[in-house]
């Protein structure tokens, strides 16, 4: 039955891609307030992955307190690193070689997190443990693994967790108000600086959050930070660079197209999403949906 | 006026970059008499990434294009000798000359549809370019690469070679910068617009500039597949990417000198340390660097040097 193995494949996708479009939320979110591009976001994902697996593994906790405790610790470390290391004239910046400074400190950070963490857990590949083994059959011969669907549904209370903050809350409310023009909110008292590391922190949080719940599905190791940053580029220019939401969309687009095509061309599948990806980047900069989503 | 005199007025301007590479060049040489081999492998690999760096420089400081991706050039001009030389069984010397005129053809197409962007986006589809180039190389070569069986060339040849590349491709840079285009790609580099009003043609020198600077790390990917005689797909992994820019950003993004001064610091830096600390806390050490150097002297080391320099005789 190929067209129910398909199927199957389809939905694993959609839910990748579903719990990968956290890491690009996120990076979107950092666009849209601070205006630079946050190169160490893969860092922060293996960060998750590997805090979540500490925290299981070490001090038996439960999954859920660890995703919780992991998001917590994150905030901390991403505040705190634009606090500590970014000068403070490029924690919100639209200047081109301000831009590009931080993007290579954001690599360079990237580089000290991926050897930290070879140097404390070795080279092989951990996995945390999951909660929901085996898998269901939805429909006769359409099967979906456990694990996975928990993850994705977990993203998408996530998302709604995100669009509560920002609509409702006045922190959330300023970051919205500052992605939309900052001279003006400046001038009615929110602070750049402040609003920056808020954002860099929820932002990597979501990319820690990401790493947390897809280490619980895959396995994650010291180096797969850079394979995922690409990906989070990917999904982020589907969406619309500052655009959260969109992002939330790219990534079920991301999922449909790389499963399909895992299906047909199998590994050739991530050449072909890296290419299209491409020929986007260059027709629309602003991304496939750029207009048609709100932005923030 | 004769080229001579040109000669004379580019040394004067450059004085301290010309007199840099000429030391180090005398360095190689005297490296490879006392015979310690070791050292020569240091200094290859010390050559590779200084090409490879220069011609990020190039690009970055000469017209303000950020590549995020520029292992895709080197490793292109690597994996294209390796080819040349193992599966079709070109002469070394067409080889040699072949691979740095692919990557520039590659690298240089990969830049020309990326020239409109701004910047960052720049950097992130090149960035995206680069990692296309490494999933093709591993889906196709597989994860050994391809290596050279037999030794095509002696040792003591292939760091003659080097060292000449090295020598050519520096020069080169050198008086790129020196030139008249070197003037006009700065200017585009300050003020695009009003460059183009002042009737520099600034699209075809973004596209020049690409292209030459694909060539050269086209050139660097070749002496570093010719010194190791392997090519695999890490060459075309971000940390790689990162690499050339970590130097020139240690060294000093505004001269040639400052992108000579990191390359010779993180190579060493690379190529001693993991013996007595280990690859984690290298790779650690290099991170804080990079680091620290942008939060404290975003100028680079050069700069911070220039700068104690000139401070002394105002306090004296």
């Amino acid at each position: 039955m190929i067209s129910a193995q398909l199927i199957s494949s389809l939905l694993a996708g959609i839910a990748y891609g579903l719990t990968l479009s956290l890491i690009a939320a996120g990076l979107s979110l950092i666009y849209g307030v601070m205006k630079i591009v946050n190169t160490s976001h893969g860092a922060f994902y293996i960060l998750g992955g590997f805090f979540c697996f500490s925290f299981i593994s070490f001090f038996h906790l439960p999954l859920f307190v660890s995703i919780l405790l992991t998001a917590t610790v994150t905030f901390v470390i991403a505040a705190g690193v634009v606090y500590y290391v970014l000068p403070a004239n490029l924690r919100v910046t639209v200047d081109p070689d301000g831009q590009n400074t931080v993007m290579i400190t954001f690599m360079a950070l990237a580089t000290i997190v991926e050897y930290l963490l070879l140097f404390t857990f070795g080279g092989s590949s951990v996995a945390v443990p999951s909660i929901l083994p085996g898998s269901i059959e939805i429909f006769p011969g359409v099967f979906i693994v456990n694990q996975l669907l928990l993850v994705s549904i977990v993203s998408l209370f996530i998302y709604l967790a995100l669009y509560l903050f920002l609509k409702y809350t006045r922190l959330g409310r300023g970051i919205y108000a500052f992605a939309q023009n900052k001279e003006l909110a400046e001038a009615l008292g929110l602070s750049g600086g402040f609003l920056a590391c808020v954002t860099f922190g929820i932002g990597c949080t979501f990319a820690s959050t990401s790493g947390a719940l897809l280490a619980s599905v895959f396995s994650i190791n010291s180096s797969a930070g850079w394979s995922v940053l690409p990906l989070a580029f990917v999904i982020v220019t589907l969406g619309g660079i500052g655009n959260i939401f969109g992002s939330l969309a790219g990534g079920l687009i991301f999922g449909i197209v790389y499963s399909v095509g895992l299906f047909f061309i199998q590994a050739y599948s991530i050449v072909m999403v890296l290419l299209v990806m491409y020929g986007i980047l260059l027709i629309k900069p602003t991304g496939l949906l750029g207009g048609l989503v709100e932005r923030v | 006026m004769s080229v001579f005199e040109e000669l004379k007025q580019h040394i004067e301007r450059g004085k301290v970059s010309f007199s840099l590479i000429s030391i180090l060049f005398v360095l190689f040489v005297i490296a490879f008499f006392t015979g310690f081999s070791y050292l020569c492998y240091t200094f290859m690999y010390l050559i590779s990434y200084l090409v490879l760096s220069a011609s990020w420089y190039l690009l970055y400081s000469y017209s303000g294009q950020l590549s995020l991706g520029h292992a895709l050039p080197f490793g292109v001009g690597a994996f294209s000798l390796m080819i040349f030389l193992s599966r079709l069984n070109f002469h070394p010397i067409i080889a040699l000359i072949l691979a740095p005129l692919v990557a520039a053809a590659v690298g240089g197409t990969v830049g020309l549809t990326t020239i409109r962007l701004r910047p960052a986006y720049q950097g992130i589809a090149l960035l995206i370019a680069s990692q296309v180039a490494f999933w093709i190389s591993l889906l196709q070569v597989g994860e050994e690469g391809i290596s050279l069986g037999v030794q095509i060339l002696a040792g003591g040849h292939i760091y003659g070679i080097i060292l000449l590349i090295s020598l050519i491709c520096m020069l080169s840079i050198f008086f790129v910068e020196n030139s008249k285009i070197g003037l006009k790609l700065k200017a585009i580099k300050e003020d695009g617009l009003a460059s183009q009003s002042l009737g520099i043609n600034v699209t075809y020198y973004k596209i020049l500039i690409f292209f030459a600077s694909s060539f050269f790390a086209g050139l660097g990917g070749t002496s570093f597949a010719l010194y190791t005689s392997h090519a695999d797909y890490t060459i075309f992994s971000i940390p790689n990417s990162f690499l050339p820019i970590a130097m020139v950003v240690v060294g000093g993004s505004g001269e040639l000198t400052g992108c000579i001064l990191g390359s010779v610091i993180i190579s060493i830096l690379m190529r001693y340390l993991p013996i007595k600390i280990g690859l984690p806390w290298t790779y650690i050490i290099y991170g804080f660097l990079v680091v620290l150097v942008l939060k404290i002297y975003p100028a680079g080391l050069l700069g911070a040097i220039k700068r104690a320099l000139t401070k002394k005789p105002e306090g004296g």
